[in-house]
C-alpha cells in the first residue's frame, strides 16, 4: 500500500516549494509589488480621506489583488495534467494533491498580501485610519488583501483543474477577471439578476471589506445606497471575511471534484 | 469427533509458501478479529492488511464476516463484500494474501509463511511477486458519437514471470490500446489475471504492482532526479518501510539505471536517454510485478536504445514481466523472450493477435529475417507493407 492522504499532502507540498525555488518563483513577488506600485501611483492622494477617491482606489486594489491571486495559480494544475493522470492511476489522492497546492498557495498569498499592504501603507501613510473596526487598520487591510488574493488564487486553482491545457486557462482567465470587475457593483449599478450574480463574486465582498476598514460611511458625500454594505461594525467585517473564506473552500472542493475526471482524459 | 472426516480444499494454485492452520469454532469465541496491529485474534503482517481489517462474528443465524472499511477489502467467494455477510459451510474468504475456509466447526486459515526474500523491503503482497499474467481480451471497443468502433478482438495468452515481451504491430493496430487494457487503465471485455488477482475486479489493490512508462516523459522538469525518485518512493513503497531502507532502495535504483551522476541535476537538464531512464526508475522503485513501457526507445540513438533495453532485461531477470512497445526492435531483438504481433484486419478494421511466441518462431512464422520484416508483412500496402494482415491472423488462429 502506498502513502496515506496526509503523507501525500506533505509530499506534494514539499514538491510545490521545491519547484517554486528551482523555477525562481520569487519573481512573482516582484510582479505583485510592481502591480501595487502602479495602482498606488494612479490612486488619488485623497485615498482613505475622501469617499469617491477611496472607493475608486479600493476598486483598483481589489482588481489588482484578484489579478495577483488568479495569476499565481491559473496554470499550476493544468500544466501538469498528464503527470497528474499518471500519478492518479498509481495511487495519488486528488484531495491530497489539491490540498497541497492550497497550502503552498497560502504561503505565496500571505507573502504577497504583506507586500501589497506595505506598499499601500507607505503610499497612504498620512490618510490611513489609525484603527479599523476590529484591529489596527493596516493589519485589517492586510487580512482583507490576503483573503482577496487567496480566494482569487483558489478560483485560479479551480479553473486550472477544470481546463485541460495552459492555453485554455489563459483564454478563460480574462473572462473570469471581467466577470469579477463588472459584477463588483463599482462600474455599473446592478439590479435584479445581475445583483444576485454579483453576490457570487469575490470583488463585491472584497470592496465592502476595504470600505468597512476605511469607514466610508463616515466620510463626506457618502452614498446612502451603500450604507448597509459599509456598515462600520465588527459583525459586518467578519461576515465579509467569512464569505471570502467560504468562496475559497468552495473553489477547493470544486477543484477536487473536477480533477477526479482526469482519468477520463483521452490520449 | 471432528477428526472423523476429511476436508478437501480445491485450489487453482498452491504455493509451498503457505501453510494451513485450523481455528476451532467453539462457543467460547463470539468474534475472531483480523488486522495488522493491536490485539487481534489473527495478526497478519502483510501491508495489504489494514490495522483493523475485518472480523468473523457470531450473529443470530450463525457466523458472519464484516469488513471494517479496510483498504484492500474482504472477498467472499470471489466477490468483495461491503456489508456484513453470513458465511456458510465451504465458503472461501480472501483477505489480502490469505484465504479462510469456513466449516461448521472450524475456520481453516491458509496462511503465508514468511520466507527470507531477496530484497527484504518487498513482501509478496497478494502473492503478486513472480505471478503469471493471463490475458483474455474478448473485445475492446470505443464509441465515436453513436458509432461503435472495435479496437481489439480475441487476444489470449499467458506471460510468465521473468519474460520480456515485445509488442509489435503497424500503426493503428492497437498496441497502446492493448497495453492500457492489460494494465486495467482502459478496461476491455474479458479478464486479465495477475496471478490470482483479477486486475479489472481488484484494480485498487493491484495498481501498486503495475508500473507503466508512457511514451512521453511525464516528469516535473523543475525537480531534481533524487527528489523525483524520493517522492516516487514515498508515494509507492509501503508506509511501513523505514527511511534508511527507502534511501537504500533509491540508491539501488539510481545505480541500476545509471543515474548516480545525475542525482542532483534538474530533470529539465537531462538528455533524452537519461530522462527515459528516470521515467523507468520512477516506476521501478516500487518493484512492480508487471512493467509496461510504451516506446521507451523512441528518440534514442542505437547505442542508448540498446543500453536501455539491457536495463529492462535485468529487470525482467528479477522475475518481473516486462512488456515493451518498440518501433526499433531489431536494435535489441536478442533481449526479448517473446513477441506479440498485433495486426489490423482489413475485414473488420480491428486489431487481432497475429502471433505470440519466441523471436525465432516469429521469423519462421512470417518468413522474415528481421522484426521490421515481420511488421512489413502485416502493414497495409499503402503503408509500404505487404498487406498480409488477414492472412497471418487466420494462419495464427488455425495453428
Amino acid at each position: 500500500m502506498g502513502a496515506s492522504r496526509i503523507k501525500q499532502i506533505k509530499i506534494y507540498t514539499g514538491k510545490c516549494f521545491r519547484v517554486f525555488v528551482n523555477e525562481k518563483g520569487w519573481k512573482t513577488f516582484i510582479s505583485a509589488a510592481i502591480i501595487t506600485l502602479i495602482i498606488s501611483s494612479v490612486t488619488s492622494s485623497d485615498m482613505f480621506a475622501e469617499y469617491g477617491a477611496t472607493r475608486n482606489g479600493a476598486f483598483a486594489l481589489v482588481c489588482a489583488c484578484i489579478w495577483i491571486g488568479l495569476f499565481n495559480s491559473i496554470q499550476s494544475i493544468c500544466r501538469e495534467r498528464d503527470i497528474i493522470k499518471r500519478e492518479y492511476r498509481s495511487g495519488l489522492h486528488i484531495s491530497s494533491y489539491i490540498t497541497a497546492h492550497m497550502l503552498f498557495e497560502l504561503f505565496l498569498c500571505a507573502v504577497e498580501s504583506v507586500i501589497v499592504t506595505l506598499i499601500i501603507g507607505f503610499a497612504n501613510m498620512g490618510n490611513l485610519p489609525k484603527s479599523g473596526v476590529l484591529l489596527p487598520a493596516l493589519l485589517e487591510l492586510m487580512i482583507t488583501f490576503f483573503l482577496i488574493i487567496y480566494s482569487s488564487d483558489a478560483l485560479g486553482i479551480m479553473v486550472s483543474s477544470i481546463v485541460k491545457t495552459p492555453n485554455t486557462a489563459m483564454t478563460v482567465m480574462p473572462f473570469v477577471l471581467i466577470i469579477q470587475l463588472v459584477m463588483s457593483g463599482m462600474i455599473f449599478e446592478l439590479k435584479g439578476l445581475t445583483e444576485q450574480i454579483a453576490k457570487l463574486t469575490i470583488s463585491k465582498w472584497s470592496l465592502n471589506a476595504i470600505g468597512i476598514t476605511a469607514n466610508l460611511n463616515a466620510m463626506e458625500n457618502f452614498e446612502p445606497a451603500f450604507l448597509s454594505d459599509y456598515a462600520y461594525t465588527i459583525s459586518n467585517m467578519v461576515q465579509m471575511w467569512l464569505i471570502l473564506i467560504l468562496f475559497t473552500l468552495i473553489y477547493g472542493v470544486i477543484s477536487i471534484i473536477s480533477l477526479r475526471f482526469v482519468d477520463r482524459d483521452k490520449r | 469427533m471432528e477428526d472423523d472426516f476429511v476436508t478437501i480444499v480445491f485450489s487453482t494454485s498452491c504455493s509451498q509458501e503457505y501453510t494451513l492452520e485450523k481455528i476451532p469454532l467453539t462457543s467460547e469465541f463470539s468474534e475472531i478479529s483480523i488486522g495488522r496491529t493491536g490485539k487481534k485474534s489473527i495478526l497478519m503482517s502483510s501491508d495489504a492488511v489494514s490495522p483493523n481489517h475485518a472480523s468473523f462474528f457470531t450473529a443470530q443465524s450463525g457466523w458472519a464476516i464484516i469488513d471494517h472499511n479496510s483498504k484492500s477489502g474482504v472477498y467472499l467467494n470471489g466477490q468483495r463484500i461491503f456489508s456484513a455477510k453470513y458465511i456458510r459451510e465451504g465458503d472461501c474468504i480472501k483477505i489480502a494474501d490469505s484465504y479462510f475456509f469456513f466449516t461448521e466447526k472450524c475456520l481453516y486459515y491458509y496462511k503465508p509463511i514468511s520466507l527470507p526474500e531477496k530484497d527484504s523491503i518487498f513482501k509478496n503482497e497478494n502473492g503478486l511477486l513472480n505471478a503469471p499474467l493471463s490475458i483474455n481480451i474478448i473485445e475492446r471497443s470505443a464509441w465515436l458519437k453513436t458509432k461503435k468502433l472495435n479496437l481489439l478482438r480475441d487476444i489470449r495468452m499467458t506471460i510468465h514471470p521473468g519474460e520480456m515481451v515485445l509488442i509489435l504491430g503497424g500503426s493503428g493496430a492497437g498496441k497502446t490500446t492493448f497495453l492500457n487494457a492489460v494494465m486495467g487503465y482502459e478496461k476491455a471485455e474479458g479478464k486479465i489475471m495477475l496471478g490470482e488477482t483479477d486486475i479489472y475486479e481488484d484494480f485498487e489493490s493491484v495498481k501498486h504492482r503495475i508500473g507503466f512508462v508512457p511514451q512521453q516523459d511525464l516528469l516535473r522538469g523543475s525537480d531534481t532526479v533524487y527528489d523525483t525518485l524520493e517522492n516516487a518512493a514515498e508515494m509507492k513503497l509501503p508506509s511501513s518501510i523505514k527511511r534508511d531502507k527507502r534511501e537504500a532502495r533509491i540508491e539501488t535504483v539510481l545505480e541500476a539505471l545509471g543515474l548516480q551522476r545525475e542525482r542532483d541535476s534538474l530533470v529539465s537538464k537531462l538528455s533524452g536517454g537519461q530522462r527515459k531512464r528516470l521515467s523507468i526508475a520512477v516506476e521501478y522503485i516500487a518493484n512492480p510485478s508487471l512493467f509496461c513501457l510504451d516506446e521507451p526507445d523512441s528518440g534514442l540513438d542505437g547505442v542508448m536504445a540498446k543500453a536501455l533495453m539491457e536495463n529492462l532485461r535485468k529487470i525482467a531477470d528479477e522475475g518481473k514481466i516486462v512488456l515493451v512497445i518498440s518501433h526499433g526492435p531489431d536494435r535489441a531483438a536478442a533481449m526479448f523472450d517473446k513477441v506479440i504481433v498485433l495486426a489490423k484486419s482489413e475485414k473488420d478494421n480491428c486489431g487481432h493477435l497475429a502471433f505470440y511466441g519466441t523471436i525465432d518462431e516469429a521469423y519462421r512464422f512470417f518468413d522474415a529475417a528481421s522484426l521490421e520484416g515481420v511488421v512489413k508483412r502485416i502493414n497495409r500496402a499503402d503503408e509500404g507493407g505487404d498487406g498480409l494482415s488477414d492472412y497471418y491472423i487466420k494462419k495464427y488462429q488455425s495453428n
